[in-house]
């Protein structure tokens, strides 16, 4: 179970979120929202990627007392995502599976299956949109997280890209991995069903 | 862990000597152009026996350790650079090892200059002052590998925070002057090289002009080459148009309102050289031949910038064009053609390639 206990993040002055406390069970969480209403500073949060005030606890680990454990745990990919220009895909994803600790097979497994491969070797300044997005969600289902949160996963994919993220999240569901999601997409269109609803609103988020 | 430090390398290490060039040029320039070899070993000599001396090279070394440190802050914090964070995930002993590395290569320049200070103190048989050499960069290494580690592996805000000053809040945030914020924020060594050799080559020409007397053609040549010198930042100033005022090719703004937006923003940015040129002439030049000259300078910057927005996409193209106009209008001042003409006829050709469509994607 993810947990936030006396959350609150503010920029400067400006509170953004406050949380007093919120239990995410395993399974599948839509996080909805007005643009602006603070969804991504919640997933960049929670990815231990910006500070907060308060707790956030993965079971037993915490990510502020043991970052690496609860980082092994949870994978992010952001809603528009950008890497240095100068770096190539492959450079990448070896940073990640090697931090991320992910076997061989399954970096060419997820390579392939977004057919990655293609520009995997050029600069990712010289990436579309949809091509940076597919090397995000390569990303994000690298080593074994029990969690992965997907800031609008299916944005500027294809059609065809889309029945592929969408085919993975199912599969990786059933294995019993846990996801967040934002999406103004419908999620009752795809074959994605949510288990639990969630709104963030007036600076706290509310369950539906 | 070579997948790793690979990244890293690229991300921290290149980017910041990439970034820090001109600072090297100036520094080496500095180094090795006012003091010579054996200017060196007297110095080094000289703080090997008075090692209370070393506090000099000292401070100027924590100063540099800052340098990267403050720079690694800023790139950790850029949003392309998120990734970082996951560093975290390296068991301890791996990451600190990894870090230590980064900022050995980091600090390559001090460490490289602290290896000669504590040779010549060895040679000299003066053991305590190499100790304290190596000690004092053991120390600089291992702190400052500290401090950027914790900087890597602590979350942080890709925005930047409001301590954040802007220097430059002066000048209004207008199209004609947002490269001149630019070029302050993003190039000031280089501007600052560049303005140094400008003013210089104009003072050159001014007083080669008050020995000779009447002869304003090595005022008009002091100009021209001036502008030449300048030409590097029109094409800044074209990847700057690109990369971060995209928007204004959507905007229903006239090519023939941009050349003249972008002709204030080259009066701005001449603005130290006019001051200079006119402060030194006022007295002795007409005030229509002192007006010919300054002119010159920004038209002639509207027209290199003219030539990037139209044909040329790279600074080795870029550079053979600057050099042959100005070797070509050197002559053409030469032979007595008036200024006037000079600029009207360059203004006409810049508005003329502003007015033709781009061939650069």
């Amino acid at each position: 179970m993810l947990t936030l206990k006396s959350f609150r993040k503010a920029f400067g002055n400006q509170l953004i979120l406050d949380v007093p406390e919120l239990n995410f069970e395993e399974g599948t969480h839509w996080v909805k929202g007005k643009n602006g209403s603070g969804k991504t500073t919640l997933f960049n949060c929670l990815a231990g990627l910006s500070p907060f005030e308060g707790q956030i606890n993965l079971g037993q680990v915490s990510l502020r007392k043991d970052p690496n454990a609860y980082k092994l745990k949870l994978n992010y990919s952001q809603s528009e995502p950008i890497f240095p220009e100068f770096l190539t895909g492959n450079e990448l994803i070896k940073y990640f599976s090697k931090l991320k600790q992910a076997a061989p097979n399954q970096v060419n497994d997820l390579v392939e299956a977004l057919e990655v491969q293609g520009y995997a070797n050029q600069p990712c300044g010289t990436y579309s949109s949809g091509m940076i997005k597919k090397l995000s969600i390569v990303l994000a289902f690298l080593g074994q997280p029990d969690w992965i949160i997907l800031d609008e996963p299916l944005i500027t994919l294809d059609k065809e890209a889309q029945a592929l993220v969408t085919q993975m999240i199912t599969e990786h569901s059933k294995a019993g991995t846990s996801f967040i999601f934002a999406t103004h997409q419908d999620f009752e269109n795809t074959h994605i069903i949510a288990d639990y609803i969630y709104e963030v609103k007036d600076q706290t988020i509310l369950k539906l | 862990m070579k997948e790793v430090s690979k990244v890293l390398v690229r991300t921290l290490v290149k980017e910041f000597y990439k970034e820090n060039a001109g600072f090297f040029l100036v520094v080496l320039g500095f180094g090795f152009g006012f003091l010579k070899t054996p200017q060196h070993m007297d110095i080094a000599s000289a703080l090997a026996f008075k090692p209370l001396y070393y506090l000099v090279p000292l401070a100027l070394w924590i100063l540099y350790t800052q340098k990267t440190l403050s720079f690694c802050s800023r790139a950790k914090r850029l949003p392309s650079n998120w990734f970082l964070t996951e560093l975290v995930i390296l068991k301890a002993t791996h990451r600190k090892s990894l870090v230590i590395y980064l900022q050995v290569l980091l600090l390559v320049p001090v460490l490289g200059y602290s290896i000669f200070l504590a040779y010549i103190a060895i040679t000299y048989h003066q053991w305590t002052s190499a100790g304290m050499v190596i000690i004092a960069n053991g120390i600089i290494i291992l702190t400052s590998a500290h401090l950027l580690h914790q900087k890597l592996i602590n979350p942080s805000d890709t925005v930047l925070s409001g301590k954040f000053k802007n220097w430059t809040h002066f000048l209004p945030r207008k199209y004609s002057t947002l490269f001149i914020h630019h070029a302050f924020h993003r190039q000031g060594l280089s501007l600052i090289f560049t303005k140094v050799f400008s003013l210089s080559v104009i003072i050159g020409s001014t007083t080669i002009f008050e020995v000779e007397g009447t002869d304003t053609r090595y005022l008009a040549l002091g100009i021209l080459i001036s502008a030449g010198v300048n030409a590097a930042f029109t094409f800044k100033h074209q990847l700057f148009d690109r990369q971060f005022l995209p928007l204004f090719r959507n905007l229903p703004i006239s090519q023939t309102n941009l050349f003249l937006k972008d002709f204030i923003t080259y009066l701005l940015f001449t603005l130290p050289e006019i001051l200079v040129f006119t402060g030194n002439n006022l007295i002795n030049v007409s005030v229509i031949a002192l007006l010919s000259s300054i002119l010159l300078l920004p038209v002639l910057l509207l027209f290199y910038k003219s030539i990037t927005v139209t044909k040329i996409n790279d600074i080795e193209q870029f550079s053979k064009y600057v050099f042959f106009i100005t070797v070509f209008l050197f002559f053409v001042i030469l032979g007595y053609v008036n200024l006037y003409i000079i600029a009207l006829i360059t203004l006409l050709a810049s508005l003329i390639l502003y007015l033709k469509p781009s061939k650069i994607e």
